[in-house]
C-alpha cells in the first residue's frame, strides 16, 4: 500500500472496510486515514448507515415447495423446448422433399407465363388473318351487290381446234333477279380454252380408258371409226390412241 | 446466500455422468446448486415470478450447453456467469417500472427526530432497497450483489462479467453510494 494514497482512493475501500473485506494493509491505511480526516469519517458514516439498511432488509424466502419442484418444472420446459425443437426438426427433413417440389412447380408457372401460348397469334399473323377477314367482306358486299342468277340456259355450243387446242364457244342465256326490278336478261358467249396441253391431256387420259364416245372426250371421227371396228380392232386402237397420248 | 463458490468437490463427476447420458448427474447439480441461482437472479432482479422463471431458463440453458462444457472455470462461476447474464439481459429489457407501488416511498420520511427504524417497518425497508437497487445500471447491480451479498472477490466478479477489477471496484463503490443517496431521501438516519 502506498502511503501517499489520496482520500479519493481511501473512499472507494470504505464499503469493504466496514463488511470486512480489506487486506490488513489496507484496513491499516483507511484506520489511520479515518482518525485523521473528519471529511472520510462523515463518508464512512453515510456508507456504514446505507450498508446496515442493506443488512436488515431481508428478501422473502421460497416455500420449501418451490424448491422441490423446480427440478421437475425445469424438465417439463425441456421436455416442451425438445418436443417443439423436434417438429421444427421435422419440418426441416420436409423442406428436403417440398423444396425441389416447390421449383418445379415455380419453373412451370414461370415457363407457362413467359412463353407465348401455341392459340396465341403472333401480330403478322394478327394482321394476315384481319386481311382475309377484310377481304372476305368485301367479297360478301359484292356478292350482294351482285344479281342473283334466276336461270341459265346454253343456246349454243360449238367446237372448234386449232392445233392441239380445243376450243369449245358457248352461248349461254341468262336470267337475273334484280331486288325491286323485272328481272334482266343477259346473253354471252363463253369461250372454254385450256391453258395447257397437259390438261386436255389428262381430260383424255381419264376418260378414254373407263368410258367411250363423246362423254369419254373423243372426236367425231373416232368415234365413227370405232364403230366400225370389231372388238379386238376398238381394243388396239384405243391403246394405240392412249400409248400416243402418253 | 453465501458466497462460497468453493463447493465444487463432485461437480466434475456429475458433468462426466451427464455427458454420458445419465441425466441424474444434471439433476444432482440442480438441486445442489438451485438456491444459489435463484438468490443470485432474486437480487438483480427482486421479483419472485421473475426470478423463478429466470432461474429455470438458466437450468435449460445448462442442459443445452453442459456437454459442451470444457471445466476451464468451475461449475459454479460458470452457472453465476449465466445467471448474472441472464439477469442482466432482462433487466435491460423490462421497462423500468414507472409508477412507484409503494406510497411510503413517495412521501419521505415526516419526522427527523424519530428513528427510522421506529417508524419503518420492514416491508417498507424491503421495498426502499428494492427500488434503490433498480435505480443502479445491471451491471452495477449485479457487482453490488456480487460483492455484497455473495462476497465474491473482486477477480472472480471481473472473471464472470469480463471486465477489469479496476472497473468492478469502480461499479461496486458507485453502487453503493447510489443506494446511500437514494436510501437518504427516504430516510433520515
Amino acid at each position: 500500500m502506498k502511503n501517499n494514497i489520496n482520500i479519493e482512493e481511501l473512499k472507494v475501500l470504505i464499503p469493504d472496510y466496514i463488511t470486512g473485506q480489506i487486506d490488513g494493509k489496507d484496513r491499516i491505511a483507511v484506520e489511520k486515514a479515518l482518525s485523521e480526516s473528519s471529511e472520510l469519517r462523515e463518508f464512512y458514516n453515510e456508507m456504514k448507515g446505507t450498508l446496515e439498511f442493506v443488512n436488515t432488509v431481508k428478501l422473502e424466502e421460497p416455500s420449501p415447495q418451490y424448491w422441490n419442484t423446480l427440478l421437475s418444472r425445469i424438465h417439463e420446459r425441456i421436455e416442451q423446448k425438445e418436443a417443439s425443437k423436434f417438429s421444427w426438426d421435422k419440418v426441416a427433413s420436409m423442406w428436403k422433399v417440398l423444396v425441389p417440389i416447390a421449383a418445379v412447380i415455380l419453373i412451370a408457372v414461370i415457363y407457362y407465363l413467359v412463353k407465348p401460348s401455341e392459340t396465341q397469334m403472333t401480330k403478322d399473323e394478327e394482321k394476315k388473318i384481319e386481311k382475309i377477314e377484310d377481304k372476305k367482306s368485301e367479297d360478301n358486299e359484292k356478292q350482294k351487290k351482285m344479281p342473283e342468277i334466276k336461270d341459265e340456259k346454253i343456246v349454243k355450243e360449238e367446237k372448234s381446234k386449232e392445233g392441239d387446242v380445243v376450243k369449245r364457244k358457248r352461248s349461254v342465256k341468262t336470267d337475273y333477279i334484280v331486288k325491286d326490278e323485272t328481272p334482266e336478261k343477259e346473253e354471252k358467249e363463253i369461250i372454254y380454252e385450256p391453258d395447257k396441253e397437259v390438261s386436255y391431256a389428262i381430260d383424255i387420259d381419264e376418260t378414254s380408258i373407263f368410258a367411250g364416245g363423246e362423254g369419254a372426250g373423243l372426236d367425231e371421227e373416232t368415234v365413227n371409226l370405232l364403230e366400225r371396228l370389231n372388238e379386238k380392232e376398238q381394243d388396239s386402237l384405243l391403246e394405240e390412241l392412249e400409248n400416243s397420248n402418253l | 446466500m453465501t458466497g462460497n463458490i468453493s463447493n465444487i468437490n463432485n461437480d466434475s463427476e456429475l458433468i462426466r455422468q451427464f455427458k454420458n447420458g445419465d441425466v441424474k448427474g444434471y439433476n444432482e447439480i440442480v438441486r445442489k446448486y438451485q438456491k444459489q441461482v435463484y438468490w443470485v437472479i432474486r437480487k438483480m432482479v427482486q421479483d419472485h415470478d421473475e426470478a423463478d422463471d429466470i432461474t429455470q431458463e438458466v437450468f435449460i440453458k445448462v442442459y443445452s450447453a453442459l456437454k459442451d462444457f470444457r471445466e476451464e472455470s468451475n461449475l459454479f462461476t460458470w452457472l453465476y456467469r449465466i445467471a448474472t447474464n441472464y439477469s442482466i439481459n432482462h433487466i435491460k429489457k423490462v421497462k423500468v417500472r414507472s409508477t412507484i407501488s409503494v406510497e411510503l416511498v413517495a412521501e419521505p420520511i415526516e419526522s427527523k427526530d424519530k428513528k427510522a427504524d421506529e417508524l419503518i417497518d420492514e416491508e417498507r425497508r424491503r421495498k426502499i432497497l428494492e427500488e434503490a437497487i433498480e435505480t443502479l445500471p445491471a451491471q452495477q447491480r449485479a457487482v453490488f450483489n456480487m460483492r455484497y451479498y455473495d462476497q465474491l472477490p473482486y477477480e472472480e466478479i471481473a472473471k464472470i462479467l469480463g471486465k477489469s477489477v479496476g472497473g468492478i471496484k469502480a461499479n461496486y463503490f458507485h453502487a453503493v453510494k447510489k443506494i446511500g443517496e437514494f436510501v437518504k431521501e427516504k430516510i433520515e438516519y
